[in-house]
């Protein structure tokens, strides 16, 4: 016993220099701190899923100082002059500039205090300050007419702007949260359990340290704690982690080495140690040293996913709103956690809004403005608690004009909700947007859930001829039979067709590196109509995209004629990239 | 009552935490039937905190560390208190009434909870892992019965202001939180830090990650467990080596590797686990051996197309059931048998996730086709050697038409265009070996090997 006490007091030879398997390991630790930073990146680029505003400050600080430096925040130092009034309609669309001479009053003293400093805030820079200016400007132009707006009581711009910032930051998250929902949900509670153990351990190894100081073995301990204290050079080759992880870094980089020793000098204790009980108060001094190194978990089991900060929506609006807002149209921005009747419109409302936007969106096609319109209406919506077939037509409208236009993030937004809704048998064309799910989940290469599609199939969904269609498409893919395939394209039913336009290209190079293998000679005129082109031209057009030019030959007497083998290795290479760069998500 | 605590005595005495483990379960050892009645009788709520203390911590003939004892007698106060619930449950099971398992979960939440704990904190060591072990294995067989409660509409949920229009219509709200509570427990194995010796708690961490896996398959959430291996491949050179665990624990993770990687289409790495778990599983686990079998014959279909023999199947007649109509079309090159035999098992393939995988067998199936109708070419004398007879290399497209359609469904009919398409298909991904002319509408054949692994 006294000597295993003399070992204990002898200073460690090892604990100022790091001896080689130490450094493995903390390199080992930094790599994955990294990683984890990296993870800590993604989250956060989660909840700011949009571009068009700069980034937000307090991220930029810890994370990116290049984002950071770009950032002006006192920009809007400009004194009020009079051309400064007109500025943002120098680079206005022509319609305002021609609209120059009859700006009412109210606006102009509008515009001015936009760029009074006094009303400059820190985290809006000047450009996204122009920018928004002239959008509510345009906005108020286009929709109200400028006389008609109180100018007066109208928020500044870098109010609108803080104000949709947060919102779309709430917003980024609940949009995360509508695809990965399990996982999400996941998330917030694990984050919750963490942050509620954490302070239990905190608060328990605060008690332990303070019932552990007066026995005799809290001193060699202490001792231990304060040569460990050399730590901190490590805490700065890890960028990454400091910003999740503060000096806590340096701490868990240490404790390994440390805790090896006291390992180390416990087996030399070993002998000793045999009999249970004797040393009862040695053995669980030993066990509070494992259990003290454990009071954070080491990074690499921080998990991969890391949880983005969601607060469970709060119960605040236990009873849904009546929104009493009568505007047809509202810019997007989203709902706070408690809503404001005033912000929201009720349905009857909502219902002309609808059908102002279908009439909208045929006259201008211009998706911007319809989209963002079609998500305020989906905001009112849900803050309402509003679940009818109208709900259904909404969803099913705005699936379908996302969809016109590729945008496959919002058009998977609306699909997982329709999805959802029509279990709940409100009517709308489940069957003709089940055929889109199964156009979506061929094009993203899903296929977990084109097998839990498949399972839910009911003998009805079966019987109609749009899901049959689908189906058949989808299995004259997998079976390789391209010639089915693109038959099958040319009579897509419905609207599917802007959806297997998206995967079109990537089958017929599937198609053509398989023709090109089994074939020497493919003459083009049976290209065209194979892979289903209108016309030998569009083929030919498509098939030089490729780099196969010189291996066509005989354009004039046979309408073109591809070598097989000389343009095989080509599009084997164009196919393995086309499959390869398939987004999973369907994000942009 | 004092046999049971003698048990409890002699098991942490010995330290042997499979004996342990023994008596906290909530089912009783076919040798004393009658244990769990006797215990929970034995006591009172009143005196259960100091019958428990004095039999382990008083009757110290063990030597426990104080602390570790008053951690066991936590437990077992807590054991005691589920107990009555489950002897409460079960009784109104055995009636044919409803009980209530949602409040057995959470009595048995507690239970892990304080093991876990007890864990985490380094009062129990590596020998006692069995008890938590065994806490977690209940907590996710009471979760899943507190969601068949939940599911029959007896207690409703509410989240208030749900994200979006639909809220989750979570089906196993019970089953989620248990898969979080062994997250827990994940992390209190492998929050070990202190070095791979035989106290390191890292001991559990593949029962845990086993039972991981478990959960988050009857969750339907491959994604999940694919971030727990994830998490481990980072760990991996912190945890001792998967060889050094029990068998049980080996087969058990190297099977839902597999099927992992099985569902993310990355054939060759599912074959060698699942290979990894056939090799090692015990000879008389039927079951497991059928569990692996199901994703290990559509994964060497895959691999090197090759087909159960029937001895295989004939072994167990769930699989023989679900793969032998499919065999044997592949097998004849019965395209008709074969799209009857998959859709008759569309439902069970679609469950077991492996319908898509199968349905690429159709190419096996389909050259079957082609080499029969090249076996079936009369022999013609080879050109270098006329005394040699070879049979033809060059096929009439017309040929595979006819063969084609005449093991097809009659509502399918292929026509030459159809059949160059499958005969590319083929050479490209190698099955057989040629050219294809469209000119004279003849599908050449290699010399050598023209269906390459078929033995021609």
């Amino acid at each position: 016993m006294r000597a295993a006490a003399a070992i204990r007091e002898r200073p460690p030879p090892v604990w100022t220099s790091n001896p080689p398997w130490a450094q493995d390991r903390m390199q080992f630790q930094q790599q994955h701190t990294e990683s984890f930073g990296q993870f800590g990146l993604l989250s956060i680029t989660d909840s700011t899923a949009y571009t068009s505003v700069p980034a937000r400050q307090a991220f930029a600080t810890e994370q990116d100082a290049p984002v950071n430096s770009t950032q002006h925040p006192h920009a809007v130092t400009h004194s009020p002059s009079p051309d400064m009034q007109q500025s943002p309609h120098n680079t206005g669309n022509a319609e305002s500039t021609r609209q120059k001479h009859n700006f009412p009053p109210a606006l102009v003293n509008y515009v001015t205090r936009a760029f009074l400093p006094e009303n400059g805030h820190p985290e809006v820079d000047s450009p996204a300050l122009h920018h928004k200016l002239k959008q509510i400007i345009n906005g108020a132009a286009e929709h109200a007419g400028l006389t008609n707006v109180d100018w007066d009581n109208h928020p500044l711009p870098q109010q609108v702007l803080l104000r949709e910032r947060e919102q779309e930051r709430e917003l980024a998250r609940e949009e995360d949260r509508e695809r990965t929902r399990q996982r999400e949900q996941e998330r917030a509670r694990q984050r919750e359990q963490d942050r509620a153990r954490q302070q239990d351990r905190d608060r328990g190894s605060m008690q332990r340290k303070r019932a552990r100081s007066p026995s005799p073995v809290a001193t060699s301990s202490s001792k231990k704690r304060k040569s460990s204290d050399l730590g901190p050079s490590h805490h700065d080759e890890s960028p990454h982690g400091q910003a999740n992880f503060g000096g806590n870094l340096d701490e868990r980089v240490t404790y390994p080495i440390r805790e090896k020793l006291s390992k180390k000098q416990r087996k030399r204790l070993g002998a000793a140690d045999q009999g249970r009980g004797t040393y009862a108060g040695e053995v669980e001094a030993r066990r509070r040293e494992r259990f003290r190194v454990t009071t954070e978990p080491p990074t690499y089991l921080v998990s991969p996913f890391t949880p983005a900060p969601r607060a469970i929506p709060p119960p605040t609006n236990e009873e849904p709103i009546v929104g009493t807002c009568l505007n047809l149209e509202k810019p997007y921005f989203r709902q706070g956690d408690i809503a404001k009747a005033e912000l929201v419109r009720p349905v009857h409302v909502l219902e002309k809004t609808l059908e102002h936007l279908q009439r909208k969106w045929q006259q201008d096609k211009d998706y911007a403005y319809v989209c963002d319109q079609f998500k305020s209406l989906r905001v009112d919506l849900t803050v309402q608690h509003i679940k009818t077939p109208f709900t259904v037509a909404v969803y099913e409208s705005h699936a379908v004009i996302a969809m016109q236009m590729k945008d496959l993030g919002e058009y998977n937004q609306c699909q997982t909700q329709l999805h959802a809704l029509y279990k709940q048998n409100l009517g709308g064309s489940p069957q003709e947007f089940l055929a889109y799910r199964i156009f979506y989940f061929i094009h993203t290469c899903n296929r977990v859930m084109m097998n839990s599609v498949i399972a839910d199939l009911t003998p009805e969904d079966k019987k109609d001829p749009a899901v049959q269609h689908a189906l058949q498409l989808r299995s004259a893919l997998t079976l390789g039979n391209y010639r089915k395939f693109f038959k099958l394209y040319l009579t897509t039913p419905n609207l599917g067709g802007h959806l297997v336009d998206m995967f079109l290209e990537r089958e017929r190079l599937a198609a053509l590196a398989s023709l090109c293998k089994g074939f020497k000679i493919l003459k083009l005129r049976y290209l065209a109509e194979l892979l289903g082109f209108a016309t030998i031209g569009d083929c030919y057009q498509f098939l030089v995209k490729f780099g196969v030019e010189q291996h066509i030959s005989k354009l004039e007497e046979v309408g073109g004629q591809l070598a097989g083998k000389a343009s095989f290795p080509l599009f084997e290479a164009a196919k393995k990239a086309a499959f390869g760069k398939v987004d999973i998500m369907g994000q942009k | 009552m004092e046999a049971y605590f003698a048990e409890v005595r002699e098991a942490l005495a010995t330290q042997d935490g499979y004996r342990l483990a023994q008596t906290m379960t909530p089912v009783a050892p076919s040798d004393d039937p009658d244990r769990l009645h006797n215990f929970h009788r034995g006591c009172t709520a009143f005196d259960v905190q100091n019958t428990i203390r004095q039999a382990i911590i008083y009757d110290n003939e063990a030597h426990i560390p104080p602390s570790e004892g008053s951690g066991f007698v936590d437990v077992y106060v807590a054991y005691w208190k589920v107990l009555g619930v489950i002897l409460a449950a079960e009784e109104t099971t055995n009636g044919g009434e409803q009980a209530d398992w949602v409040n057995v979960y959470n009595c048995w939440k507690e239970l892990a909870s304080i093991v876990n704990r007890h864990f985490d904190n380094a009062i129990f060591t590596a020998w006692s892992l069995p008890c938590l072990y065994v806490a977690g294995k209940y907590l996710r067989s009471y979760a899943i019965l507190a969601d068949e409660v939940a599911a029959k509409g007896n207690i409703k949920f509410n989240y208030g202001l749900s994200d979006d229009v639909v809220d989750g219509m979570a089906k196993h709200d019970y089953l989620e939180d248990a898969s979080r509570k062994l997250t827990d427990f994940y992390k209190t194995c492998a929050g070990d830090r202190g070095p791979l010796d035989d106290e390191s708690r890292k001991w559990g961490i593949y029962y845990i990650v086993n039972l991981q896996f478990k959960t988050y398959f009857k969750l339907d959430s491959i994604n999940l467990s694919k971030s727990v291996l994830r998490s481990l491949q980072a760990l991996r050179q912190d945890v001792p080596d998967l060889s050094l665990f029990p068998l049980s624990q080996f087969v058990t993770f190297k099977y839902y590797e597999g099927v992992i990687a099985f569902v993310d289409e990355d054939y060759k790495k599912a074959e060698e686990c699942l290979n990894e778990a056939w090799n090692y599983c015990h000879k008389g686990a039927t079951k497991n051996r059928e569990l692996i079998l199901i994703y290990l014959i559509p994964c060497r279909m895959i691999t090197s197309n090759v087909l159960p023999t029937k001895a295989l199947l004939s072994a167990s007649p769930n699989l023989g059931s679900l793969f032998e109509p499919l065999v044997t079309a592949v097998k004849r090159g019965d395209l008709a048998g074969f799209d009857a035999a998959l859709e008759a098992g569309e439902n069970a393939f679609v469950k077991r996730r492996i319908y898509l995988t199968l349905e690429r067998g159709r190419d096996i199936c389909m050259r079957n086709v082609f080499r029969k109708v090249y076996l079936a070419g009369e022999p013609v004398p080879s050109p270098e050697d006329q005394t040699v007879s070879m049979r033809p290399s060059r096929i009439p497209i017309a040929n595979l038409v006819a063969a084609l359609n005449l093991v097809s469904r009659h509502n399918e009919v292929f026509d030459s265009e159809d059949v160059e398409c499958f005969a590319a298909n083929m050479i490209y991904k190698g099955f057989m070996k040629g050219y294809i002319s469209h000119e004279h509408q003849i599908v050449v054949l290699s010399r050598t090997e023209a269906f390459p692994g078929t033995g021609i």
